[in-house]
């Protein structure tokens, strides 16, 4: 009989400090909050809404619409871009968040096209993230698309150097050749990562180089397309021909960064020189031109 | 009873377990009131925190005229003072938002564009279509790029007139992504590469100079725009500067010297005009204008020796000078501090009338050149040119022994010619005389010594004394036709006289006075009837207007001169006695009648006076026989 009075007494502290803690969860939503009002509690010692932070932080400056941001004007965008990065690299490396990874990832895919060597930061935040489909695509596809681009300038090269004065002896092989390459393209195309804006380009410039080739009605027309077409390649190719050096020679790349994503960098040369190879069986180069 | 007693009195027991619960309810009571007040004053605390930074937060976006995050901050802080019930908190943050004018405008859905308000959606729409033309910008900037790469520069310069104008428009925001002045750059670059490609076709179609004005046109360009592009800088300049020193080669071959040479210093002075080009490019197109410059020196001076060479035998002292005057402009294309030492003198030179002597000066002259230049220019070749002009002097210097004696045998042939023609002329031998000077101009001429001016102004002279002696032959014979026409005349040889005065006409030169002489004694000759019946038409008219008096007409016809005799008097006059026949005829208004008479006339004439002065007439009738009518009428002057 003693004991109920303790009993009770426990219970009602038990059901007063739990419902006092649900009042406290009800009365901050954090969800319901920006990333800056998320930081401004984070500096006020809620370190456990670090995660939150990187998250609204990226959402915030990598989905915010370019027109808002404008209109805020530049330094807050960039402002936020140094936070979303620095929130997501804590979270990253304190929590091992693979979200935070992952925005990293998106947020150095935007910059590589102008800095190509950022492309160390991305992949390893392409690893950090263990977004499989990303990586197989990576690896497999746009390395594939890499070394196709690099084969088909060099046997473009090749063509224009050997048999300037002769292309009508050849007509056919050459078009094989680019058939094979457009095909390739079109097939690799929904798979492609890195490179999807510029294999859309790549693919038209094929079918204007084909359809040109079978309208072409002398050797020196021909040398003419073919020229232009190299030019143009060479062209919309330069960021694919960045990557790829820097893939072939990674030394320049952050170092911390290097040790941690050379398998990735391995594998993706390995495919490129596999496909490289597939291609390099062809009418060129067996010795068969006219 | 008992069920009472037992149901309403409490055991000790139970009286222990209520107070108990009962305590326990009242501390559980004061413990949950304890616990909300304190979460509660928690979450009051967090959002009095977020509304005060917030508003700090606002108000600095404020003040640095950010007015959409400062709005933006302001609800959120307003909001939050709001949840955190800090209502004085929400009225400063109220005031605030109505006190400014551009938070208000926010508030009513506008935005700042370009230094006005406008309505966000506007705004939006206008922010997309910079965005595309951004995107737009990107592909036109690959096409211009790739048509740049293919050499495709019309059509490059097209695409960035394109991007510029698309940027212009859209600059408000593309602006930090695209650089107007690298898209100028570009188009400029793009402008000049297609002017290049121009230069290039011209420089292919071998027109040389033109290329050359318009890779000028470009580097000068790239000079105006700062266009620092070194390499296409040092290909143009390099271009320039061959298509000089091609256009020089063109000239050499067309033996345009002075042109060629021209060539040559324009495409030196480009060469070191726009400093793009590198030192290893520089110093090759410098040896190649070395050896195009070098080639034209041997080919132009070899020339000159093959002129020299042409002239040698010739003698020709005109030729001469015009291949020193042509050798003189030839070395001024090399008018190094070495110059041709007879550049000044040459017209002195050429007064010197000595063919071999010209030569020997300007060869010697040339010589002395080549030596200097040897070592200026470093040719070594000329040693072989020196020797050359040696050579072509030794032989100048030999034919000017040769022509020194056969100088002085002509000097006395001719001298010889000459004296005999004079000697001739002073015999009156004219025919002789005119043989003999022939003889002397046919020697000049056949001499080499001919294109001297000496010799043609000695043929001249001897051309003249010719002429004259000519002229003397014409005088003679006119003298002789005049004496004869004057005795023929005297002798009453009209007809005669008349054929002799043809004569003059072969002769020729009617102006002077003995041809006028002549001339005047042939009208005298073939008029002399005249005279004759003008004298007596004089005398009949009088006589025969007393002998019928009535008015009547004389007409005096069918004359014959039987007799003519004349005198001189003195140099200028000639007197005249005329004895004809001639028959009168008389009409007046009653009767025709015929008169034949012999009539004697004499007359003067003058040659300075020109006219036919009367002196005496006398006229008979013939009767046929005296018998048969009136005595014969006689009338005339009386003496």
């Amino acid at each position: 009989m003693i004991r109920m009075p303790v009993v009770s007494f426990a219970m009602v502290i038990i059901i007063m400090l739990a419902s006092a803690c649900s009042r406290q969860d009800a009365a901050i939503n954090y969800d319901e909050l920006t990333a800056e009002e998320l930081e401004i509690l984070y500096q006020q010692g809620h370190r456990n809404i670090l995660n939150k932070l990187c998250d609204a932080y990226a959402k915030w400056y990598l989905e915010r619409p370019e027109a808002e941001w404008w209109l805020d004007g530049s330094e807050y965008k960039r402002e936020a871009g140094l936070k979303f990065v620095d929130y997501c690299q804590k979270a990253y490396s304190l929590e091992n968040n693979k979200k935070a990874a992952d925005h990293l990832r998106s947020y150095y895919l935007s910059l590589i096209d102008k800095q190509p060597l950022y492309l160390g930061e991305f992949i390893f935040y392409l690893k950090g993230s263990e977004n499989t489909k990303i990586y197989e695509s990576f690896v497999e596809y746009d390395s594939h698309f890499v070394a196709l681009i690099e084969h088909s300038v060099m046997m473009i090269d090749k063509i224009l150097s050997m048999n300037r004065y002769k292309f009508s002896d050849n007509t056919s092989e050459m078009i094989a050749l680019f058939d094979r390459y457009r095909k390739d393209l079109k097939r690799i195309e929904p798979n492609l990562f890195m490179f999807s804006a510029e294999i859309r380009l790549i693919i038209s410039m094929f079918d204007n180089l084909i359809e040109s080739l079978g309208k072409a009605r002398s050797d020196f027309e021909m040398g003419w397309i073919i020229g232009e077409f190299r030019g143009q390649i060479k062209t919309v190719g330069t960021f694919v021909t960045n990557i790829s050096r820097i893939i072939d020679n990674p030394e320049s790349l952050n170092k911390d960064i290097l040790v941690k994503i050379s398998d990735i960098l391995a594998v993706f040369k390995q495919n490129k020189e596999k496909y490289f190879k597939q291609y390099a069986v062809s009418f060129l180069e067996e010795g068969t031109m006219k | 009873m008992i069920f009472k007693k037992e149901s309403f009195s409490l055991s000790r027991k139970r009286i222990v377990f209520i107070a108990g619960i009962l305590t326990a309810l009242i501390f559980g009571l004061f413990l949950y009131i304890a616990f909300h007040l304190k979460i509660s004053r928690t979450s009051h605390y967090t959002y009095g925190v977020l509304a005060k930074e917030l508003r700090k937060r606002g108000e600095m976006a404020l003040k640095a005229g950010s007015y959409t995050v400062a709005r933006r901050f302001f609800e959120r802080a307003m909001f939050f003072a709001n949840s955190g019930k800090l209502f004085s908190l929400e009225r400063e943050l109220r005031k605030i938002l109505e006190g400014s004018e551009e938070l208000k405008k926010i508030g009513q859905g506008m935005v700042p564009f370009q230094g006005a308000w406008v309505k966000k959606e506007e705004f939006l729409r206008n922010y997309e279509n910079a965005r595309k033309t951004g995107e737009d910008l990107v592909m036109l900037n690959y096409k211009a790029t790739a048509a740049i790469a293919e050499g495709n520069y019309a059509e490059a310069t097209l695409i960035y007139e394109e991007i510029i104008k698309k940027y212009d428009e859209a600059s408000w925001l593309i602006g930090s992504e695209f650089d107007r002045d690298k898209l100028m750059f570009n188009y400029r670059k793009a402008l000049l590469l297609k002017e290049k490609k121009k230069g290039d076709k011209l420089f292919d179609s071998r027109a040389f100079e033109e290329a050359a004005a318009l890779y000028i046109g470009i580097l000068k360009n790239m000079q105006e725009y700062n266009l620092k592009e070194i390499e296409l800088c040092g290909e143009i300049q390099s271009s320039l500067v061959n298509a000089f020193i091609e256009s020089a080669v063109v000239k050499l071959t067309a033996q345009d010297w002075h042109g060629s040479k021209e060539m040559l210093d324009r495409a030196r002075e480009e060469l070191f005009l726009w400093k793009c080009m590198q030192s290893e490019t520089m110093d090759k197109l410098e040896a190649k204008i070395t050896e195009v410059f070098r080639r034209l020196y041997f080919s132009s001076i070899k020339q000159c020796q093959n002129f020299i060479s042409g002239i040698i035998y010739s003698g020709d002292v005109q030729k001469t000078c015009s291949v020193l005057e042509y050798v003189i402009n030839i070395f001024k294309l090399f008018d190094n501090p070495n110059r041709l030492s007879i550049q000044m003198g040459s017209s002195e030179l050429c007064a010197q009338e000595r063919h071999y002597r010209i030569l020997e000066v300007l060869i010697t002259g040339i010589i002395e050149k080549l030596q200097k230049d040897r070592s200026f220019y470093n040719f070594d070749e000329i040693k072989n040119l020196e020797t050359l002009f040696q050579n072509t002097l030794s032989l100048v210097r030999d034919r000017i022994e040769k022509e020194q004696a056969a100088r002085n045998e002509f000097a006395d042939k001719l001298i010889v010619l000459e004296e005999r023609a004079k000697r001739s002329v002073r015999e009156g031998k004219y025919e002789e005389s005119l043989r003999l000077y022939d003889e002397a101009i046919r020697f000049i001429r056949s001499s080499p010594f001919r294109g001297e001016v000496k010799y043609v102004a000695k043929i001249e002279e001897l051309n003249a004394a010719q002429n004259k002696i000519t002229e003397e032959i014409k005088r003679g014979k006119k003298e002789k036709i005049l004496t004869s026409m004057e005795q023929l005349l005297m002798e009453g040889k009209l007809e005669e006289a008349v054929r002799i005065s043809r004569d003059l006409h072969q002769i020729g030169d009617l102006t002077d006075a003995t041809a006028k002489r002549i001339l005047w004694l042939r009208d005298l000759a073939q008029n002399m009837r005249v005279y004759f019946a003008d004298e007596i038409k004089g005398e009949a008219v009088p006589f025969f207007s007393r002998l019928y008096r009535k008015e009547l007409k004389i007409k005096i016809e069918d004359i014959s001169i039987q007799k003519l005799s004349g005198r001189k008097v003195g140099s200028q006059c000639f007197e005249f006695c005329v004895l004809g026949l001639a028959n009168i005829y008389i009409e007046t208004s009653q009767r025709l009648a015929a008169y034949p008479f012999t009539c004697e006339v004499n007359i003067k004439t003058c040659y300075d006076l020109m006219r036919i002065t009367h002196q005496s007439l006398k006229c008979r009738e013939n009767k046929v026989k005296s018998s048969l009518g009136q005595e014969p009428i006689f009338f005339g002057t009386q003496e």
